[in-house]
Order: C-alpha cells, then sequence, then structure tokens
C-alpha cells in the first residue's frame, strides 16, 4: 500500500508543479492548435488574402498541461493542482462517481518548431528545413475501485475483505526531443517529416494484472499476492553518472485542401523509443506475502534491535526481486486524423479521432464549431469523448491572427458548462506562431 | 477540517489497520537450549549440571623449589698441578611435603640448573649427573664441560639449564627403600694438559650452585599420607531468580555422582546441600548428609584415554527419600554443596602403592533435573531488560488511533503482563498494560493443550508515554501466571508458545 501511495504521490507532485506556475491543463490541446494553424490558412483564403510562399519562415511555440479522467471529480484532481486538504465530503462524492474501471491522465507538453527555407530555390518550392524542441511529460494510469479506496481511506474498511487491486497499470515518462525535419508545401497541402533524438529524463512504471491484499479481520496479518512487472529509471542524482537514456523518433504530417472549403490532416506524432539506461530497476513479480509484523525473535533481548522501519519492511519484502537492466520503451505516439469545412456565414466546422498509445487512453473523438469575427479573431467551441475522460468541452478564443502573428488561449470548461459537473478535466493551452 | 484547508500540501486521511511487530515466547526464550534435555513431543525436562573437584590443585603432593650453594677454598696457598681433582660431589636432594612419602615421579614440566664459577687460571673440566634421573632409559648426565681459566677478581662462570620435562625419577634413594630423595654428582677437576695453577689461601677456587625451578609431576607413587579437604561448590540455578510466587512440581531428582581417580581411599562425607533465596535456606534431608561415605581407590590400570580406572559412588536424591522437591519449590537461585574428604583414613594400607595422576581428583558431578511439570499460583515472573530507549519516528502524521495486543496463548496459564518504565537511575517513570489478563489455553484429558487462546489488549498511548519510553533505559517485565486449570500439575511443552503481535489501529495523514 506504502508503495502505491508512493506512486500516486508522484502523481500529485507533478501536478503540482503544475499548480505551482499557475497553468490548468485542456484535454483538448492537440485539435485546438492543430484547427488553429489550419484555420488561419483557410481564412486567408476565404478572405481572399495573399495566399503566398514568399515567407522566410515560421516559429511556432506551444504549451499546454492538463489533467483529465474518466471517474475523478475535478474537485477532487484540484486538489491535488491547488494543493488543499481532501475532506472526506470529497472523497464520497469521488467515491460515487467511481467505475469498474478508472483512468487518470496528466499531460505536460512545451514544444518550440522553426522552420525556414534557406534560400530562393528550396523557397520557390515550398521547402522549408524545420527544427525544434520538444519536453513531454506524461503520466497515465488506470486502477480499480478497491485500489482508489485504498490509496484515500486506508485499508481498515477492508478488515476481514479482500480488495481487487489487479488491472492497473501506471506509467509516468518525462523526456525531452531534439529535431530536426523537412516540410514541405504546395498550394493544396504541405507534407512534413521530422527526426528525433529522445533523452529520457524519467520513467516510472508498474503494471499489475492480478493483486489482491487481504486485511485479517482483526489486523493480525496483511496478504498480499500480486503478478505484475515494476520499472523505475534511475534517480536524478545519478544521472550525471550513468550513460544517458536515448532514443529515436519520427513524426509525419500532411495537410490535403480539398475543393476550397475542406481540409484534412494525417498525423503520427512521436513514433519511436527510449531506451532507458542499465541503472533501471526492475521487479518482475508473481509471488504471495503474508505481513505479521516486524520480527522479535528474543523479545527478551529486544535491545538488539537497533533501528527498525516498517514501511521499508515491506518494502524489502517485495524488492527481493528487484534487478537492475536496460529497458527499451516505446513513446506515447500521437495518431491523430482530421477534417475542417469552412461553412457559410463564417462558421467553421472540425472533426477529428485521435489514439495515443499509453495506458488508459481510449480513442478520443472530437468536433469543434467556430466562429470568426472581425480582423480573424474567432471563438471555438469543441466537444469531445475518449482520451483520459469521458465527455468533454472546450473553448478556445484566437485573439491575434493576422499575416504574421496567430495567438490563441484555450482552456476546457467541461464540468459544469456544458458537460455534467462531476468529471475531472481542467486544462490550458497557448499557441503562438509568427511569420519570418 | 476546516483549518485543514489552509495548509500548503495535498494531504488526506486514511484509517489503517495493520501488524507492526510479533513476537513468539516459548520455553526455550524462557530457558536456555542447552538446558532443556527432553525429546521433541515429550514433556520439558530441563537439567542442570555441575563438576567440581573436591581436592585443590597441589594439595595432595606439592615438589618445592630446592636450591644449593657451595665455594670450595684451601687454607693455604697452593700450586695445584695438572689434572688435579677440585671437586668431588655427591649430594642428596629431599623433596618433603606433610607425610607424603614418594618412591618414583613423572615430570611433567621442570628445569634443573647449575652454575660453577671458576676462579683458577687454567682451564677446569666439570662432569655433572643425577644417575636417578632417566628419560628413555638414560641417565640425566654431562661430561667433560670445559670452563675457561678465571680469577679472584672476574671468576668464569658456566650455567646450563636442564629441562626435566619428561624424566623419570626414582626417589627410593641409594638403597631403594627410602623416599622423597634422589642424589646429584658434580666433579671438577683442573686441565690434565696444562700447566697447573696457583691457589691463594681462603680464596673461592670453585664455587657451585644449583636449583630445581617449577617441577610439576605428571604422575607419583607413594604413599599419600593422610591428609583431610573440605570443598564446597553450587549448582546456579540463574533463571529461578526471575521466578516468585507459589509453585508445585511434578518431581525433582539430583543425582550427585563421585569419581575417585587417585589410587587412594577417601572418606567421604556429604556435609550439607542447600537450597538458598534471598538469605532463606532450606537443608536437604538425607540418610548420607553428615555420614561418611567410604570411596576406594582408583586402580592403575589405563581406561580409555586414561592411564588409570576410576572409582565411582552415585547418590539420587527424589522426593521419595529426601525432601529435594521442597528445595526446588523454593525456587532458590542456587544449590550449595560442602562436603569432605579424608586420604587414606585407615593409613598406608597400600604399602606405598598410592598414584596419582596430573588431572586425578576426586570429582562431584552434580545433575539436577526438573521436569517442566507444575501447579502455579501467582506465580510471577521478573526480568529487566535494557534498552537504549524506544522511539517511534515518522509518527507526527498519526492523527489518532490505539494499539493492540493480540495474544495468543499456547500455554495452560493465563498471565497478567505489567511493564514498569525505569530511566538511568532506575527510577520508576511510568508503566505499560494493567489488570488485563491473556487468557489461559484449555487442555484436554491427558493435560496437553490443543487449541491456543486468544486475548486483545488495549495499549493506551499518549504523548507521555510515547516520550517515557523514549527516555526508558530498563524495563522490569512482570509476568503473573497462574496455571488453568487450579491446582492440577501440568506438564509444559515444547512446542507451546505464546504469541504476541502488536496491531495498530488507527487515522494517518498523508501528505504530499
Amino acid at each position: 500500500m506504502k508503495q502505491a501511495i508512493c506512486i500516486f504521490c508522484f502523481i500529485v507532485a507533478m501536478q503540482q508543479s503544475f499548480g505551482q506556475n499557475k497553468i490548468q491543463s485542456d484535454s483538448t490541446y492537440a485539435s485546438v492548435i492543430l484547427i488553429d494553424y489550419v484555420s488561419l490558412e483557410m481564412m486567408q483564403k476565404r478572405f481572399e488574402l495573399p495566399y503566398t510562399f514568399d515567407s522566410n519562415g515560421m516559429v511556432r511555440t506551444h504549451f499546454h498541461a492538463f489533467t483529465q479522467s474518466n471517474s475523478l471529480p475535478s474537485q477532487f484532481s484540484n486538489a491535488f493542482v491547488f494543493p488543499q486538504f481532501i475532506d472526506e465530503s470529497r472523497k464520497a462524492n469521488a467515491y460515487n462517481t467511481l467505475k469498474p474501471e478508472n483512468r487518470f491522465g496528466s499531460e505536460f507538453s512545451l514544444e518550440v518548431l522553426a522552420s525556414f527555407s534557406p534560400d530562393s530555390i528550396w523557397k520557390s518550392q515550398g521547402l522549408q528545413l524545420r527544427f525544434g524542441y520538444e519536453q513531454q511529460r506524461f503520466i497515465a494510469s488506470q486502477y480499480s475501485s478497491d485500489l482508489f479506496h485504498l490509496l484515500f481511506s486506508g485499508n481498515a474498511s477492508f478488515a476481514g475483505k479482500t480488495a481487487d487491486l489487479g488491472n492497473t497499470d501506471f506509467t509516468s515518462m518525462a523526456y525531452r526531443s531534439f529535431k530536426v525535419g523537412l516540410l514541405q508545401r504546395n498550394k493544396n497541402g504541405m507534407f512534413s517529416l521530422d527526426f528525433g533524438l529522445v533523452q529520457g529524463q524519467n520513467f516510472t512504471q508498474f503494471k499489475i494484472d492480478d493483486a489482491q491484499l487481504y486485511t485479517q479481520e482483526a489486523g493480525s496479518y496483511l496478504d498480499l499476492t500480486w503478478k505484475g512487472n515494476y520499472y523505475q529509471s534511475e534517480r536524478e542524482s545519478n544521472k550525471l553518472k550513468n550513460q544517458p537514456s536515448l532514443g529515436a523518433s519520427i513524426s509525419i504530417e500532411a495537410r490535403q485542401s480539398y475543393r476550397g472549403k475542406w481540409m484534412f490532416r494525417e498525423l503520427v506524432k512521436d513514433l519511436g523509443f527510449v531506451n532507458w539506461n542499465e541503472s533501471t530497476k526492475q521487479i518482475q513479480g508473481d509471488t504471495s506475502i503474508r505481513f505479521s509484523g516486524i520480527q522479535f525473535n528474543d523479545i527478551l533481548n529486544f535491545d538488539s534491535y537497533a533501528s527498525i522501519n516498517i514501511g521499508d519492511t515491506l518494502l524489502n519484502k517485495v524488492r527481493k526481486d528487484q534487478i537492475e537492466s536496460k529497458y527499451l520503451v516505446s513513446l506515447p505516439t500521437l495518431f491523430r486524423l482530421e477534417a475542417f469545412r469552412l461553412m457559410p456565414k463564417k462558421f467553421t466546422l472540425g472533426a477529428a479521432i485521435q489514439y495515443r498509445y499509453i495506458v488508459g487512453y481510449k480513442p478520443l473523438a472530437s468536433i469543434e464549431i467556430g466562429k470568426t469575427f472581425s480582423q480573424l479573431r474567432a471563438v471555438k467551441i469543441g466537444f469531445m469523448l475518449g482520451g483520459y475522460g469521458g465527455f468533454q468541452t472546450n473553448l478556445t478564443c484566437v485573439l491575434i491572427n493576422n499575416t504574421d502573428h496567430c495567438l490563441s488561449l484555450g482552456t476546457c470548461f467541461n464540468e459544469g458548462l456544458l458537460s455534467p459537473k462531476k468529471l475531472a478535466g481542467a486544462g490550458f493551452h497557448l499557441n503562438y506562431q509568427i511569420r519570418l | 477540517m476546516s483549518s485543514c484547508s489552509r495548509e500548503e500540501q495535498t494531504s488526506w486521511d486514511i484509517d489503517v489497520l495493520a501488524p507492526l511487530a510479533e513476537t513468539r515466547l516459548s520455553v526455550e526464550n524462557l530457558i536456555a537450549d542447552s538446558l532443556i534435555i527432553s525429546a521433541s513431543g515429550d514433556p520439558v525436562l530441563i537439567r542442570y549440571e555441575n563438576q567440581f573437584n573436591l581436592i585443590p590443585n597441589d594439595s595432595l603432593y606439592y615438589i618445592p623449589d630446592t636450591s644449593f650453594s657451595s665455594s670450595f677454598s684451601l687454607p693455604f696457598s697452593i700450586n695445584l698441578p695438572a689434572g688435579f681433582e677440585v671437586v668431588d660431589l655427591s649430594q642428596v636432594v629431599r623433596f618433603n611435603y606433610k607425610d607424603v612419602q614418594l618412591s618414583e615421579a613423572i615430570i611433567e614440566s621442570g628445569v634443573a640448573n647449575f652454575k660453577v664459577f671458576n676462579s683458577i687460571s687454567d682451564k677446569v673440566y666439570v662432569d655433572y649427573s643425577i644417575p636417578n634421573a632417566s628419560i628413555s632409559g638414560q641417565s640425566l648426565q654431562f661430561n667433560e664441560i670445559e670452563i675457561a681459566p678465571g680469577s679472584n677478581q672476574t671468576p668464569t662462570v658456566f650455567e646450563k639449564n636442564i629441562n626435566l620435562d619428561g624424566y623419570f625419577l626414582n626417589l627410593r634413594g641409594d638403597l631403594g627403600n627410602l623416599s622423597n630423595q634422589f642424589r646429584v654428582n658434580l666433579n671438577a677437576r683442573l686441565n690434565p694438559d696444562g700447566n697447573g695453577a696457583t691457589t691463594f689461601a681462603n680464596l673461592p677456587i670453585l664455587t657451585y650452585q644449583y636449583n630445581f625451578r617449577n617441577i610439576r609431576p605428571y604422575y607419583v607413587r607413594g604413599y599419600l599420607g593422610q591428609s583431610r579437604f573440605t570443598g564446597n561448590d553450587f549448582l546456579s540455578l540463574s533463571e529461578m531468580k526471575k521466578l516468585s510466587g507459589i509453585i508445585h512440581l511434578q518431581d525433582v531428582t539430583l543425582n550427585v555422582e563421585i569419581e575417585n581417580s587417585i589410587g587412594a581411599d577417601f572418606s567421604l562425607n556429604f556435609q550439607n546441600i542447600k537450597a538458598s533465596r534471598n538469605g532463606t535456606e532450606l537443608q536437604l534431608n538425607h540418610p548420607i548428609i553428615g555420614n561418611n561415605q567410604q570411596l576406594s581407590r582408583a586402580q592403575n590400570i589405563a581406561q580409555g584415554d586414561f592411564p588409570y580406572t576410576p572409582t565411582y559412588k552415585n547418590y539420587s536424591f527424589n522426593s521419595s527419600n529426601s525432601n529435594i522437591k521442597a528445595l526446588i519449590e523454593l525456587l532458590p537461585d542456587q544449590l550449595s554443596f560442602a562436603a569432605s574428604a579424608s586420604l587414606n583414613p585407615l593409613g598406608n594400607v597400600s604399602s606405598g602403592n598410592d598414584f596419582l595422576y596430573k588431572n586425578s581428583n576426586v570429582r562431584v558431578k552434580t545433575t539436577l533435573d526438573l521436569p517442566l511439570s507444575f501447579s502455579a499460583n501467582a506465580l510471577t515472573f521478573t526480568d529487566t531488560l535494557t534498552t537504549m530507549g524506544i522511539e517511534s519516528t515518522s509518527t507526527e502524521n498519526v492523527l489518532a488511533g490505539d494499539l493492540q495486543i493480540l495474544a495468543t496463548n499456547g500455554f495452560p496459564f493465563d498471565l497478567l503482563v505489567k511493564g514498569y518504565l525505569l530511566d538511568e537511575n532506575k527510577v520508576l517513570i511510568d508503566s505499560l498494560l494493567s489488570n488485563q489478563t491473556i487468557l489461559a489455553a484449555s487442555v484436554n484429558d491427558l493435560l496437553r493443550v490443543t487449541q491456543s487462546k486468544q486475548t486483545t489488549l488495549k495499549v493506551p498511548v499518549s504523548e507521555t508515554l510515547k516520550l517515557h519510553l523514549s527516555q526508558a533505559r530498563f524495563i522490569v517485565l512482570k509476568a503473573r501466571l497462574n496455571t488453568q486449570p487450579e491446582d492440577i500439575i501440568l506438564p509444559m511443552y515444547a512446542d507451546y508458545e505464546l504469541h504476541l503481535q502488536l496491531i495498530g489501529n488507527g487515522k494517518y495523514r498523508i501528505k504530499i
């Protein structure tokens, strides 16, 4: 249990870092940013603004952070973003929304991409070189209702019962990428191919296929059976001493316009791996542990027991099979298909489906309706289903949109505005691009 | 809870029910394994053993260090011719000790030292021998020892240490009819090839010294005389110190074995065998106490690893022939013995054939067999444990709760356990567990426990108690036990155990 708490603490620590920066998160950033980008060009064309390839290049920045769950109320998860005490009332609300299979996800992303044409030939052919830097952090999990009860209410309520902790997955991964690629534009679309050198920063993963914790009625023993795997990258303090954990990625994007009203987009982002170095701790467990307290073999001579830590004793039982070895992990690749259409009266309509290759993530379907105002400012409302959560909504404002600059800011109002006020999904995204 | 919302950390409370520590107490924890001799599955039988020698070392016979010195001079000045015999000495060395009359001895260790000071202005040749000391058939002798010329002012010194280990000494004298003596011969003469030497009146021309040091015989033979020895020792029953109260034992057997490995007769007298506890004494009543017992001599015939064959005498004290059970029910911390032995009470009946080897003695071996079968009423076990303080760390997040001790008792007695915390000055600062009895397991018709009994004891926890636990340097543990059913003697088995578990049931705040 303590181990699970530690892992959960790790999640929250991640979330706290968001909180300290006063940043909220949004599950819908991905669609918003891409629609922003497309809409700029589409709108330029719709309003007969010059659509040329005469720019020297573009710098684009994007930041987003969000948490999302299919079962945790925002009130509960906000306690981790804005640290506060989780009282019994909040717990009760959270318990009421628990499902047989619960998911929780959190993403933090910072991306800077710069593209330019090195000479006039490239420029005339619509070719650009692209360099980029990405900082990514993902926390994704799925867990049973019993595990949640155990973490937030303790095991006392399970006296005489078995808590089912199986079918639990947790992944926390942070990495940075240095990218280089090519971008090809034409009047009907674009195609880009980027290669990335990935440096792994932090990785924790456990996958419990089957686990039960039985608490004896009087508390005289705990029986833990578990079958699963656990991986933990090296500590931060060791990273200077050891070889870095490196990997590679490839990202592909294609966009096509159709009859001036349609735009289609296909994206595969960060298809690749990280080879976590030889200091990665690994436990592959299939065992049963009975804990009945620290053993004092000679209580009449207990001064020989200098110092004993109960937590360590429990963890040592689990850690006894721990090894350290390299571990190859695929990146949480994003696959996305998107369609966008210009509608009468300056309305726009977009639809997308996407999937991220990470635990707890379900295919995400989204629809977004936009309205353009003067000076190409726009407001968009989106509806989506899937991802780490359930049904959600989002709102995006395009604050500046001209031939040189585009700035959009978005967030989610998925709790209580257009969707039931009970599920988490708070987020924030910011995009800015400048044409050189 | 409103105050909690102002905290800067995300936190929540959980209710934890978990075992913290456990221990098992069996008979083996209370009594050293070496004392338990019963077979697995049988009632526990405890055996205390002790052995002591009644005859103190070197008290039967002892060869004292002996030394002799002699100087030779002439009353007038004279020129001694070459080859002149300066000294021709033959001296008897006697070792007398009490009325012992030894005829022979084998030396285990010891040194004979002799020293010659030559004041003559020419070389001297010396012969030295002890004809009655021999090893491997060769008698001890040194011939033609050459000593360089010296003078009265600076005599030449010759010194020799002779290792006597393993030498056989014939102590019967020249005619073979005496004892405790042997002869040393010394002959010194001038260099026969020299020119002679001048000596001066009344000045030493040759000085001779010898001594025998640290002679330890491995074996002696003769008449060992008549001596009386007294000895006392005790059987430590240290575990009993921890007990007080009323106990009724099933039975007790005390066996006393006397082994005589000395080639001489003894008259033995057990003056007393008594139990004592805190100044209270109880003496054993038995016909042999205070009466002489004859102990015949060992035989000088090798047996096993020993060159002699001892003789034995055994005495057994039990509840049918003595009050030994009452002695043990006193819960004594020791059982003491006092005995005396008279050597050769009838005189030299062996015609000088007594013998004594190095390791020979009159050994008294005591064995107390104590079946752990008893009936106890308010029998109290007290033990003092030392500690550097019991401190719980990382408990600041424990908001509330209590500790329980889940006792699973496999013994057929109930227990009232108390603990007293003492500081470094042994001053009482707190106590633990009061008036909560651990219930006894019940027994079947064969008086054997078939199922343990479980009792839950509440442990009140307070900040004061935590402080006192950290300050404690001694814990006096008192367990008062009553066998159940009462007044029936119950056997204890090695598989009986008391299983104690400390269980925490409380609210814990997690902060992240």
